[in-house]
């Protein structure tokens, strides 16, 4: 391996979610404002101001980064809460923001010519012109690659465009491209776009039948649980349905965790800048872990040898203990 | 203010995969008969389909055009290859020998077209005034919004947008697009040995909760509404805002008689009950449902008097 | 079961016992609130909202009710078989129960591993999730800390007997369920 190590682009939903990723080797913490200007707008989640102004100063005395999530789509007649979220976060020192709204990126270019702009994945830019659109119009230096990719098209794009790549290397995956889904809208009213949510707790039961979990979203059953079973959240696009007379299952996917571990290499010469782990309403002793096993991945990278039982642990840590690679493998399709 | 124009209809690209027959006979009643004055042309969905609708394509438009239809060409709404990029790079740049404008329902068609006229379609999230001033900066001449909006969000919208806005008002409402092809997967095949298992089903395929509750639809690699988006009774009230243009998405069902019934609304000449009665009578097998515009669950049918109320509430 | 657990539910019954428990509990509520503000502010959408804490190995159950504005939330102990009105129930054991306190374990994967189980309206626990995890409790540093210049000691010797009372506990469950709950 030549260049530069993997950057480690890791989640915090808290203060102390922010300190236990760094200490666990993070380069950079990406966390969004407490409020429906990100896309992990979860209760009791997320940073104050002064909570960010002291996880910057945390992440900066350690020589690390921290990139503000403003990922959500400003609403039509209240714009003013999302230009905010720029302003403060550039007015704290943020390395980055992570913007997928049009608007808000010509208003963060026009503001704040300094500030760094990252394509968040919410923008589903998943092509060469589509991404040099952004980087033309509003001079964005990084894009989120959407989780709809394979490592070759990863690796054919990087060669195309003239702005660094993350991708995700851990973690939740979305089957849809992301930003362009409005399935949780439909069925609770609350949008990833718009609010922040997918799948909203406030809208989840979870019932007993007999020796079965069931699961709901906004009423309509989303999976049943056997008594042996691993539970999963109700994220619809994650449930159990049923299609024609003979298919009954996971129609869009499977409630498995994301995971890269083992294709690090490939997608290092794919030419990518940086990993990004999944899971800011995740807790922070799985965030600290997630990041601890992808610190150890990408320094042995480094030394040539991969460490034996990180892969492993990785595999403990992913949702319901299945991982897949996700479209990173064409045969996902 | 100027005098009231009279709203148009336009019929969106038809979303699934039909049999090339179906298609020119869909397309030949259209251009006689429907009360449409738009109407977008593309497989938008997939680019395996593609090779099956474009060589139609000339015919299709001349036949359009000669009915006296203004003819867009929609753009793919997800491009993940550099064969899928140069499908539409190709796509827009012969659009103009066919006296067609583009839409553009990616960021790279948007790029493509930037300087010339051409309309935004619902696949770009337009959620704001700044997305929407950007966009007319770069030659949009008229934008669909995206479908899940509600009525306050579209208020806003019109209330100072520097182009005409176009809203979805009838067909089941496109949800989410993948790189994965769930009518292949529900066979058990993978994208690329699909068989093209999406052609069984012209009006998309109902998924069902473990429950047996009927729930989305898939047309391969989109989801859809299993509900059928139906805002007749809504049409008043948005034409009153501003909204110019709207947009029937076609179904397996008679879209001749669904375009007559909803310019008897915008023409007066039909009240909303009059519209819904019949619409209910076309749409066969087809649950209603308005409840985004009014700031709900998309699935959400409004009945008349709460639809008073939130409308007013929005107004 | 039934055996081991009579004399505990019995010294529950005593007014005077149950009464010097759930003060002790509101205690170290007030404290773990004071000490851990920013928690409180994570919570405040949530006042008035109760929910039912179930240690599966212990006869009582904790019902929580959050207050309005800064207040510290209020703690009951409870027969969990009648409480049916909570607005979120979660079910484990009360050492992963004290590990989640503690931000130490992940709440999620017990919940997949069906370790935990929650009902009722899952914001209450979501939003309870988040707002403990962030706070970075340490029952027994922050105990200690309420005893100003004995902090240290105390300290001490709470860790000296939370090993105590741990290695207790597994004994006596052997003894008395025939298995190891650790």
């Amino acid at each position: 391996m030549t260049g530069a190590p993997l950057e480690l682009v890791c989640p915090a939903g808290t203060p102390a979610a922010l300190r236990d990723a760094i200490d666990a080797g993070a380069d950079v913490v990406y966390l969004g404002f407490r409020d429906e200007t990100n896309a992990r707008n979860f209760p009791g989640l997320n940073f104050s101001r002064p909570e960010l102004r002291d996880g910057i100063g945390y992440a900066h005395r350690r020589g690390r980064e921290v990139f503000v999530a403003i990922n959500t789509y400003a609403a039509a007649g209240n714009q003013a809460a999302w230009h905010r979220a720029i302003d403060d976060a550039a007015q704290l020192g943020a390395d980055a923001v992570i913007v997928a709204d049009i608007g808000l990126l010509d208003y963060a270019a026009t503001k704040h010519p300094g500030l760094r702009l990252h394509l968040s994945v919410q923008a589903a830019a998943s092509h060469a012109e589509a991404i040099r659109f952004y980087h033309e119009a509003f001079g964005v230096r990084r894009v989120v690659l959407p989780r709809v990719l394979t490592v070759a098209e990863i690796a054919q794009l990087t060669r195309q465009i003239p702005v660094e790549t993350e991708v995700f290397a851990f973690g939740g995956m979305c089957p849809m491209a992301e930003g362009r889904c409005s399935l949780s809208s439909y069925v609770t009213g609350q949008s990833p776009n718009r609010q922040g949510v997918c799948s909203p707790a406030s809208h989840v039961r979870y019932e007993q039948r007999g020796e079965a979990l069931v699961s709901s979203l906004g009423g309509s059953t989303i999976n049943i649980f056997d008594k042996a079973e691993k539970a999963g959240y109700p994220t619809l696009c994650k449930g159990r349905f049923a299609v024609g007379g003979s298919y009954a299952d996971y129609l869009f996917e499977e409630p498995t965790s994301l995971s890269t571990g083992e294709i690090l290499h490939d997608l290092a010469r794919a030419g990518v800048k940086a990993l990004k782990i999944e899971g800011r309403q995740r807790g922070r002793a799985y965030v600290a872990e997630v990041v601890r096993q992808f610190r150890s991945l990408v320094d042995g990278m480094a030394g040539g040898d991969a460490p034996a039982g990180a892969v492993a642990a990785l595999r403990q840590l992913a949702e319901g203990q299945q991982e897949t690679s996700g479209a990173y493998r064409k045969g996902w399709r | 203010m100027t005098a009231q124009l009279t709203p148009k209809l336009t019929l969106g690209p038809v979303l699934f995969h039909w049999s090339a027959e179906k298609m020119q006979d869909f397309y030949a009643r259209i251009a006689d008969e429907a009360e449409v004055d738009i109407v977008y042309l593309g497989e938008i969905v997939c680019s395996k389909r593609a090779p099956f609708f474009d060589p139609l394509l000339p015919d299709i438009i001349e036949r359009l055009q000669r009915g006296g239809k203004e003819v867009v060409l929609s753009s793919r709404a997800l491009v993940m290859t550099e064969r899928e990029a140069r499908m539409t790079a190709g796509q827009i740049a012969g659009a103009g020998e066919t006296g067609c404008t583009v839409e553009a329902n990616d960021l790279g068609a948007v790029r493509r077209l930037a300087g010339r006229p051409h309309v935004i379609g619902p696949y770009v999230n337009v959620y704001n005034e700044g997305t929407l001033a950007y966009l007319a900066r770069q030659g949009a001449i008229r934008v669909c919004l995206p479908p899940e909006l509600p009525g306050a969000t579209i208020n806003a919208l019109v209330a100072g947008t520097p182009v005409p806005l176009e809203v979805l008002a009838f067909g089941r409402m496109p949800l989410a697009i993948s790189a994965r092809c769930f009518h292949a997967r529900a066979e058990g095949l993978h994208k690329d040995s699909c068989r093209y298992a999406c052609g069984n089903d012209p009006d998309g395929c109902t998924v069902r909760t473990l429950d047996g509750e009927a729930f989305l639809a898939i047309n391969g690699t989109q989801t859809l509404s299993q509900t059928c988006l139906n805002l007749s009774g809504e049409l008043p009230g948005l034409a009153a805002a501003g909204i110019r243009h709207f947009r029937l998405s076609p179904q397996a069902i008679d879209m001749v008689a669904v375009s007559r019934l909803f310019r008897g609304v915008l023409d007066g000449g039909l009240t909303a009950a009059q519209a819904e009665a019949g619409l209910a009578a076309l749409a066969g097998a087809l649950r209603f449902s308005n409840g985004f515009v009014h700031g709900r669950e998309g699935r959400a049918l409004l009945q008349a008097q709460d639809r008073g109320a939130s409308s007013r509430a929005t107004a | 079961m039934s055996f081991a657990e009579r004399p505990v539910r019995r010294l529950l019954l005593l007014p005077g016992t149950r009464h010097l428990a759930e003060m002790l509990l509101n205690r170290l509520a007030g404290l773990l609130a004071r000490r851990h503000a920013g928690m409180l502010d994570r919570l405040a959408d949530f006042a008035g909202a109760t929910c039912l804490i179930v240690p599966r190995d212990l006869p009582a159950a904790f019902l929580l009710t959050l207050q309005p504005a800064a207040q510290p939330p209020q703690l009951e102990l409870v027969d969990p078989a009648c409480v049916t009105d909570a607005r979120a129930t979660i079910r484990t054991d009360l050492a992963t129960l004290l590990k989640l306190l503690e931000g130490r374990i992940d709440g999620d994967a017990l919940f997949f591993s069906r370790d935990l189980m929650v009902e009722g309206d899952m914001e209450v626990v979501v939003a309870l999730r988040n707002a403990v995890d962030d706070a970075g409790i340490d029952l027994i540093g922050d105990s200690a800390a309420a005893c100003g210049p004995f902090a240290a000691p105390a300290e001490k010797l709470g860790r000296h007997m939370a090993g105590m009372a741990a290695r207790l506990h597994r004994r006596l469950a052997i003894t008395i369920m025939g298995g190891d709950t650790a």
